[in-house]
């Protein structure tokens, strides 16, 4: 190991991450499904297949796969191959908006507590504790139970539930950040605190934070999809994977296969992002 | 010690007002109010707002707060059990005394008649899932991590990336889909009754096994990583050295110090099961704390959101305690 290709990494993270990315078998299956259902949500309108929710009224009496419908009907006679694709678009819009979002927002939240301490940092980590405490699942319900089943809301969820989790990590960074002499270089700089948060300290945050963001997406698929599936989804008729499993699980005994792919599609999505994520710590872990 | 966990304890009761408070809010923004549930909907306006006066729903939010603290801690008597309001709503209880979570408009009746019940059979389902979820991390977890790099540790993580990728609803329909549709060897409902000819432990099968399965995993790549640390420390390399047969050198220098970890990370899961429960009773029809609480939100039924939302923080916050308690007396280093 020489010492120029440690100052390399560390100099670049980011870039060589990427090229080192082929490296690893399991980032690059995780991306390659992740991409692949990315595709599929970009080509959805121009794809060959019905339209989402046009039904088809004499598919019904055969709902199974045929050549008109791929995959089948669902309960009300439509493609389920369509709203699969459909509903894969509104998972991956819904998701990494609200991840982004949480992240600015935690962000914000995790640099203002590190960076000022005393009484800002006592006020968001309390703040952040409260949220935190809430088993996950139960916050989500209470919140959009109350508020509305809407994408908008969704959003505002993911983001009020994740925002501090993110805050705490990056608090946790900045403190660890601030004793160091490039912090230290830029105070005698006279830098505003504005610059020396966002250009010194945040982008040498990003190493743990690229997980958590890949984690992140994976985990908000889950929110998206059992929100769904408890009925707190997007409202009818869009797709939706997790209300197409609602939708279709008092008929499992009869016709398993309007719930069976719709959850497989959920599965292979998240699954896609865990294992993106599992790749990218293996990398960094091994610098 | 003491003084510290008497000042977690007060710092948890503060998480509780705190949490308690802002579920009131939140409660505020849904359609309908605490009169118009109480009579339902084919009350007429005129009695609705008859009710709402007499109940002064329309006192400021932190005043009417505060009236619920005062029912809860028993300072005060449940507005709704006033005989001159003539809606018989009865608490065996009496209307005074601690603890009291006032009348559910979902279920009517009071909140301590419908909760107690569900919450037992959550118990029952949680605990199954905790008595299989703690063995099973564990060995996954440190096979993997003392062979970690190798063709086992490859297999046994990809093993619980797969377990945690699916979410509880997802595994359920696949569950059913395998067990009662195709091998018609487990019912797909579970209300905890005999009338379908199930027993009672073929019905927790499968929600058990759904709770379970997606916690495991989550474990098992925390014990997984923390294996793998501490199989790289320098002693467990000097323990090697001086001879120690395999077997000696896992159980007693490595695993011992691996389990640190994943202690307190056990003791958080039961936060993700009380989660988890909402999703799992829903699947399997099971009559729990859970599917209570996804009703009473669905309705809107303030009162037993906020019993059922002050339940699940209190188990949330003192497995949280009990965990950094755990790990100081685990870890001398954490104390101090």
């Amino acid at each position: 190991m020489s010492a120029t290709v440690a100052a390399e990494t560390a100099g670049r993270a980011t870039p060589s991450l990427w090229r080192r990315l082929p490296s690893s078998p399991v980032a690059m299956v995780g991306l390659g499904i992740v991409v692949f259902w990315v595709a599929l949500a970009i080509a959805a309108p121009v794809l060959p297949m019905p339209l989402p929710n046009a039904q088809d009224y004499k598919a019904m009496g055969h709902p199974f796969g045929s050549a008109a419908h791929w995959l089948g009907v669902d309960p009300l006679g439509r493609d389920l191959l369509s709203r699969i694709v459909w509903g894969g678009r509104t998972v991956l819009e819904i998701a990494p908006i609200a991840v982004v979002i949480a992240y600015a927002v935690g962000c914000a939240m995790g640099l203002l507590a590190g960076y000022y301490k005393g009484w800002v940092d006592a006020a968001i980590s309390r703040a952040s504790d409260v949220i935190l405490s809430f088993p996950v699942v139960v916050l989500y319900v209470i919140l959009i139970a109350n508020i509305g089943p809407s994408p908008v809301n969704i959003v505002v969820a993911v983001v009020l539930a994740s925002a501090p989790g993110i805050a705490r990590i990056v608090r946790g960074l900045v403190l660890s950040l601030m004793p160091q002499e490039f912090v230290a270089a830029a105070y005698l700089r006279r830098e505003s605190d504005l610059f020396v948060m966002l250009v010194e300290l945040l982008p040498n945050c990003r190493g743990p934070l690229i997980t958590d963001f890949c984690l992140r997406l994976g985990y908000t698929t889950i929110t998206i999809g059992t929100l769904g599936f408890l009925g707190l989804g997007l409202p009818p008729p869009n797709p939706d994977w997790g209300g197409m499993v609602r939708e279709a699980t008092s008929m499992i005994t009869v016709f398993p296969h309007m719930s069976l792919y719709p959850t497989i599609a959920l599965v292979s999505l998240i699954l896609g992002f865990n294992l993106l994520a599992d790749g990218i710590t293996e990398l960094s872990q091994a610098d | 010690m003491t003084r510290y966990i008497l000042r977690r304890a007060a710092e948890m009761l503060i998480t509780l007002l705190v949490a308690s408070f802002l579920v009131f809010v939140v409660t505020e923004f849904s359609p309908g109010n605490v009169a118009r549930k109480t009579l339902g909907a084919f009350a007429l306006q005129e009695q609705v707002d008859l009710l709402y006066q007499k109940l002064h729903l329309n006192d400021p939010l932190m005043v009417r707060y505060v009236r619920w603290v005062g029912v809860l801690t028993g300072l005060q008597a449940d507005p709704l059990q006033d005989p001159a309001l003539k809606l018989d709503f009865k608490d065996p209880r009496g209307d005074r005394y601690f603890g009291n979570f006032g009348y559910s408009t979902l279920y009517k009746a009071p909140v301590n008649d419908v909760l107690w019940d569900r919450l037992g059979n959550t118990a029952l389902l949680a605990g199954l899932a905790f008595a299989f979820i703690v063995p099973i991390s564990l060995l996954l977890g440190a096979l993997a991590g003392m062979n970690a790099g190798s063709i086992l540790d490859r297999i046994l993580s990809t093993v619980s990336v797969v377990m945690t990728s699916i979410p509880e609803f997802a595994l359920g329909v696949i569950l059913v889909a395998i067990f009662v549709v195709w091998l018609h060897i487990l019912p797909g409902t579970s209300p905890m009754d005999t009338h379908s000819g199930w027993s009672i432990a073929q019905q927790l099968v499968l929600p058990v096994a759904v709770l379970a399965i997606y916690d495991a995993g989550y474990v098992a790549r925390i014990v997984r990583t923390s294996m793998a640390e501490v199989m790289a420390k320098p002693y467990v390399r000097t323990a090697v050295l001086k001879g120690l047969p395999r077997h000696r050198v896992i159980i007693s220098h490595a695993l011992r110090n691996a389990l640190i970890a994943p202690f307190t990370v056990i003791l958080l899961q039961i936060n993700w099961l009380i989660g988890g429960v909402v999703v799992t009773e829903l699947v399997f029809a099971y009559p729990g704390f859970g599917r209570m609480l996804l009703d009473a939100s669905l309705f809107g039924d303030v009162a037993l959101i906020e019993a059922a939302t002050l339940i699940a923080l209190f188990v949330a916050t003192t497995t949280q305690l009990l965990s950094d308690v755990g790990y100081r007396v685990l870890d001398p280093r954490a104390r101090g």
